[in-house]
């Protein structure tokens, strides 16, 4: 069972229509632990969901756990969970984890936020300033989506770069790229599009793969066909459509599995599976887990119309 | 101060591979062409930079490059602080994407490489061709220049030996035998002491 911490909601703000800051700090007295830049929480929500959040505070002396969320409204309501929380009430709080930090060996860090995917790429940048590291920042955000940009330009002064729209991204992207030192790293954090685009900008330019970091921000499905999973011991049928992770349809259907990344990277939802065949795409598992029955059903699907689970 | 500049020539790229012997006991990185997918990057957006140590190296990396794009290629005096200041002195000038080849004696192009790993280089940059080693030469058993560690008194040491010799370090007088094991972060033999303790 993952380690989750009781915590409390001290603070509540509004950074734009759709997107609140929520500052988590212990319910007793005393400070919250830190954290590699880049790390994220679990929020727990609905008893058994988990959303994961980008913390955006200083990672080295943290006052509080401090995430920004954007009200998704094609999401599973987690997001509108959050932004219904008031300071004082308390929230179950899987502590940070690391799988988007800095590398320290890189003589430059080229960092890259699309929309709300800067709150990860804020937590670098303020990393970054505090030791003297060499960084640069590209935020590429639309018209009015401003979200923590004073706190960057605050943090990078001349170092940051605005993109407003793919094209100014463009320009920007490929001056960085002219100039980069040998040794530097490129991180993105933003929607998939951004992600391969800023991948095949600096592979063209003989970037080893090595050098090129992202986080998604939003879990996407890859759609695969229609199956259906049969629930044991109790042998309840859940059709799983062809647009839908098999987690989302378990959810749905009452069956609740924990889940935490929802990229098929944390393991944390990892199910028994006694009869049909599995299309593994997750890139937790090894073949030998995967042999002993086991799948990540959060980004895994059935190869075979009915699928057996025993949760 | 070594000042970027670029050259052009064309020849095939299979020289590469066979001017790079990669030994088989040493976790030594050779690298050729960047890919991107599998597939060498067309209009070589990429380029060279090449450090040698001493003439004969010179003319390999230029055989080498040719037909590549080069940033740099340097020919050093030959000796070890002159190698590494170069070694420096050509990543200053590399822009990310580039590769670097080094070139010259076993001892000099390991020193180099470890150099331009604390650089923030990375294997897959970093290509290598040993100019002291003959055909049919033994990777262990033949002698050659090799920096060695001391076990004992924890100094790298320079020495003219096979793997499994027994040498006495300088510093301390310990008597090591050197090992196969290989540290690349002090591009140095583990000298391993014979004896400590026995007495």
């Amino acid at each position: 069972m993952t380690e989750r911490r009781v915590m409390r909601v001290a603070g509540v703000y509004t950074l734009h229509d759709s997107v609140k800051r929520v500052d988590f700090v212990p319910v007793r007295s005393g400070s919250v632990d830190p954290y590699p830049p880049g790390s994220h929480i679990g929020v727990v929500w609905g008893g058994a969901r988990v959303n994961s959040y980008s913390l955006t505070g200083s990672s080295s002396l943290p006052d509080s756990w401090s995430i920004s969320v954007l009200h998704r409204g094609d999401g599973a309501a987690g997001s509108a969970w959050v932004h219904r929380l008031h300071p004082g009430d308390t929230v179950d709080i899987i502590p940070p984890r690391s799988e988007f930090p800095p590398v320290t060996t890189a003589r430059h860090h080229l960092l890259i936020a699309g929309g709300i995917g800067v709150t990860p790429i804020l937590s670098h940048a303020r990393w970054h300033s505090a030791w003297g590291n060499s960084f640069e920042v590209i935020y590429v955000h639309r018209p009015g989506f401003e979200v923590h940009l004073d706190d960057l330009r605050e943090v990078c002064g001349g170092r940051l770069v605005e993109a407003v729209g793919r094209e100014q991204f463009r320009i920007a992207y490929s001056r960085a790229l002219d100039v980069a030192p040998f040794g530097s790293h490129v991180y993105t954090c933003g929607p998939q599009p951004l992600i391969d685009a800023v991948t095949a900008g600096a592979l063209e330019r003989g970037w080893p793969e090595q050098r090129i970091h992202s986080e998604q921000f939003a879990a996407a499905i890859e759609p695969g066909r229609r199956f259906t999973v049969v629930v044991q011991p109790e042998g309840l049928r859940v059709d799983v459509g062809g647009e839908q992770s098999m987690v989302d349809a378990l959810e749905t259907a009452g069956v609740r599995i924990p889940t935490m990344c929802r990229r098929g990277v944390c393991g944390e939802c990892q199910t028994r599976v006694v009869a049909g065949t599995v299309d593994h795409r997750d890139l937790f598992l090894s073949d030998h887990d995967r042999a002993d029955g086991y799948m990540m059903p959060c980004v895994s699907r059935a190869a075979s119309d009915t699928l057996e689970i025993h949760p | 101060m070594v000042s970027r500049r670029w050259k052009d020539a064309d020849v095939a790229t299979s020289v590469m591979a066979g001017v790079m012997p990669r030994p088989d006991w040493a976790p030594i990185s050779v690298t050729s062409l960047p890919t991107v997918n599998g597939m060498p990057v067309t209009g070589m957006t990429s380029a060279w930079a090449a450090v040698a140590y001493g003439q004969r190296a010179v003319s390999l990396a230029q055989e080498a490059l040719r037909g590549r794009p080069v940033i740099v290629t340097v020919t050093t005096a030959d000796s070890p602080s002159g190698w590494e200041n170069a070694v420096d002195e050509v990543i200053d000038v590399m822009r990310a994407g580039d590769r670097i080849l080094l070139v010259g004696p076993e001892r000099a192009v390991l020193v180099g490489a470890a150099r331009a790993r604390a650089r923030g280089a990375i294997d897959a940059e970093i290509a290598l061709i040993v100019t002291d080693r003959e055909p049919g030469d033994s990777e262990i058993e033949t002698r050659r220049q090799r920096r060695a560690f001391c076990g004992h008194c924890h100094i790298d040491f320079a020495i003219d030996a096979a793997i499994g010799d027994g040498v006495n370090c300088p510093s301390c007088g310990s008597l090591l035998a050197i090992h196969h094991h290989f540290s690349r972060a002090r591009a140095a033999f583990l000298g391993f002491p014979i004896g400590v303790g026995d007495s």
